[in-house]
């Protein structure tokens, strides 16, 4: 019964909102919104003390004495995810507290952004295909709803080609699940890890395709960009920090390693579309001047090694994909979060309007720069550890060209961030920037608890790897042992 | 018959992507709808016939009429001109690869027995959590919609 | 005979999404791949399956349905705000 709160609580306060609004307008839904957020943090946690360490979780749901047939199921991933979904939700929400002053009703977009987390917290508590699919369309729709909160030109056609071309990933992915339901009968996962060899290989390719559309894996990555710019910053750093994971990385792992069975062709595929991802996204976000976009594109490339650590197949890889997953969420939303708070302060988003900033707005910029750093691999925050796994694991296996890409890579990270920190943050102050003041106090509240996060995972990784991480990847390579199982002996 | 039920679903999708005017678009979407649940009657689906006809020859062709008439009924939008023998040799081309090329044979072995005997049971016992989950959808679809035609802007009150 | 008819929507419906500039129209075309899904589930799974593949196609229809139904209030606002709902005018964006 306890885990099924992660879904229900959120729905059934998002639905309570539009009634709170008509009470007062302004901080009853704050209030509600940030509360549930809190608990949903508070149960995370409690979920992971009651853990018993490995093998997986699964709960029967009873309404008035009567067992109703949906079992909500945990296992190391899930425990991850969920905790992944908890922390950055709220982080944001207490960031939007102050930052959505200027966007109108607010009980409406915090009835969207539950709604979000309601439905990403449900594509990682299901053991069946189609439910991943119902709610990773939910999540989509909430997100289409959040990027046009901005009710400009921009926001409009951001969130109309994001609209289109999600909805074309989900066609895909919902083929792909057709497929599988008609060649071995059932949705479920863990049947259809007994047949696996039955699933037809045009599945996996799109899988592969509609996964890859909803995580911005190069080549179909040329959404983000557009719907990032157009949406207030609150957007982005939950679809990229939130979303992108649970949908995208997620769900592929999850289908990839446990339903079809992970082989050699599926691995070299990753860690090729990784490798791309990383150089692509590093060499267009050289050019952008636009704060959200360069982070946008940033984000591409991140989302590249990602999948570069999860395709290797190795443990350590695993460990590394999974760490910067962690790891990306946390300085990705803080970056995106700081992107947010200069436009609040000074209403533009442009950098060469922008300038000098760094006297007036002390907090956002040693933020930033904290985030920046993260961001490039810089010791002892946290961005080095995961990418350093990953080169390791990268070395092991012998791929030396492509560990050196991931290091090249990395300084081309720190070479534009750090352009753009010097652009906005020290130089002469411009005129736009007069009057910008520091942050409202909810939202300067998120950012260093966002930066101290990345410090404290930074000096602390140890410990996060062995409690956290390694459930997780645990998980992903029992679903390898026994794909190789069934593949190379020949039983099950 | 069926084949010639199925024939008459093609023919008015395509004849939907390809007539200028948006109603008239509109209404081979609509009649093309109304043979597919035709199809699934055969097929031996009567709920999804019935939700198909209801649904998508209902309730969306009339969210797409009310659609056309605020936006303007005649396709203003200039079309590039690419003939429709462009789109009915890239048609052939792709079916010979769709017969020839995949073959992908449905043996549905069923790995749980099937417990349930009728329809209801099978919706609300067996498929619980999708209606869970679709409760998600709608709340996220009525939220969304609010907040889109909403008309208080930035910097509004 | 049933796997060629879906091979032939889902053609059709991408191909409006790759040749058709009016917004609408890219709406109409995602119905279209839709129908083609959903016609796959059934035919597919008749005559054993049909009951669970039922299900499954109420649940995409109404998912399709929600989509829809944002997409074409976007549209209306697209209009309201620029006048027009050519999917080429909106690329002010790109770059």
């Amino acid at each position: 019964m306890f885990l099924f709160i992660f879904i229900a609580v959120p729905l059934v306060v998002a639905g309570f909102l539009p009634i709170a609004s008509r009470v007062s307008k302004k901080f009853l839904p704050d209030f509600l919104a940030n509360l549930c957020l809190v608990i949903l943090v508070a149960a995370s946690i409690t979920t992971f003390k009651l853990w018993p360490g490995a093998g997986s979780f699964s709960h029967k749901i009873f309404w008035f004495g009567d067992s109703l047939n949906i079992s909500v199921v945990l296992d190391g991933l899930s425990l991850l995810m969920i905790f992944i979904i908890s922390s950055i939700s709220l982080a944001v929400g207490l960031f939007s507290i102050d930052y959505m002053d200027k966007y109108g009703s607010r009980a409406i977009y915090y009835a969207m952004f539950l709604v979000l987390v309601a439905a990403t917290n449900g594509i990682v508590l299901t053991s069946d295909l189609f439910t991943m699919y119902i709610f990773i369309e939910a999540a989509g729709l909430a997100s289409y709803g959040l990027v046009s909160l901005g009710k400009t030109r921009d926001s409009t056609e951001g969130a109309f080609k994001y609209l289109i071309l999600s909805a074309v990933a989900s066609s895909f992915i919902l083929l792909g699940i057709a497929l599988i339901f008609l060649t071995t009968g059932t949705t479920n996962i863990k049947e259809i890890a007994s047949v696996s060899r039955l699933v037809p290989k045009l599945s996996v390719i799109l899988f592969l395709a509609g996964f890859g559309l909803k995580s911005g894996l190069v080549p179909f990555h040329f959404w983000m960009p557009d719907a990032y710019t157009g949406a207030p910053a609150v957007l982005p750093a939950l679809s990229s920090g939130v979303f992108v994971k649970v949908a995208g990385v997620y769900a592929m792992s999850r289908v990839f390693f446990n339903v079809i069975g992970f082989s050699y062709n599926i691995s070299s595929l990753l860690v090729y579309l990784g490798i791309i991802s990383i150089l692509v996204g590093a060499l267009l976000a050289l050019g952008q001047t636009r704060l959200k976009r360069l982070l946008a594109y940033s984000s591409i490339s991140q989302v590249g090694y990602i999948f570069l650590g999860i395709g290797t197949g190795t443990p350590l890889g695993i460990i590394g994909g999974l760490l910067h997953l962690f790891y990306h969420s946390i300085f990705k939303s803080l970056l995106f979060l700081n992107a947010g708070a200069v436009e609040y302060a000074t209403q533009t988003d442009e950098s060469t309007e922008l300038g000098g900033l760094g006297a007036k707005m002390p907090f956002t910029s040693t933020t930033n720069v904290i985030g920046l750093l993260s961001a490039a691999g810089v010791p002892p925050l946290n961005g080095f550890w995961s990418k350093l796994i990953i080169v390791i694991a990268l070395i092991q296996i012998k791929m030396y060209f492509y560990a050196f890409i991931a290091i090249f890579a990395s300084v081309l990270t720190l070479w534009y961030l750090l352009l753009i920190q010097r652009r906005v943050f020290f130089g002469k102050l411009k005129e736009q920037c007069e009057n910008a003041g520091e942050i409202p106090f909810w939202m300067n509240l998120s950012l260093v608890g966002l930066a101290l996060a990345c410090f404290w995972t930074g000096v602390v990784f140890a410990p996060v790897i062995l409690k956290w991480i390694l459930p997780g990847a645990n998980v992903l390579v029992e679903g390898i042992r026994s794909s190789i199982n069934t593949f190379i002996i020949g039983g099950s | 018959m069926e084949p010639l039920i199925l024939l008459a679903v093609m023919i008015f999708s395509g004849l939907a992507i390809f007539l200028k005017d948006l109603l008239k678009a509109v209404i081979c979407l609509m009649i093309s709808s109304i043979f597919l649940g035709i199809i699934f009657f055969k097929l031996g689906a009567p709920y999804a016939g019935v939700f198909e006809i209801s649904v998508v020859a209902g309730l969306v062709m009339v969210l797409f009429i009310l659609t056309i008439s605020l936006v303007g009924g005649e396709d203003f939008v200039k079309e590039p001109a690419i003939p429709v023998i462009f789109f009915l040799i890239l048609l052939g081309i792709f079916s010979l690869l769709a017969v020839f090329g995949f073959k992908v044979s449905f043996i549905p072995s069923s790995a749980t027995g099937d417990k349930f005997l009728n329809f209801g049971q099978v919706l609300w016992a067996g498929r619980t959590f999708d209606m869970v989950a679709q409760i998600s959808v709608i709340f996220a679809g009525v939220f969304v919609i609010l907040a889109i035609v909403s008309r208080k802007g930035k910097n509004g009150k | 005979m049933y796997a060629y008819a879906v091979f032939v929507l889902i053609f059709i419906g991408f191909y409006c999404l790759i040749a058709r500039r009016n917004m609408v129209r890219l709406l109409i075309g995602l119905e279209i791949i839709s129908k083609g899904i959903c016609l796959l589930i059934i035919s597919g799974s008749y005559p054993s399956k049909i009951l669970t593949a039922q299900a499954l196609v109420i649940t995409v229809i109404v998912i399709e349905v929600c989509v829809m139904a944002i997409g074409l209030s976007l549209v209306i606002r697209a209009y309201h705000q620029s006048e027009s709902i050519d999917i080429r005018d909106f690329s002010k964006l790109k770059g």
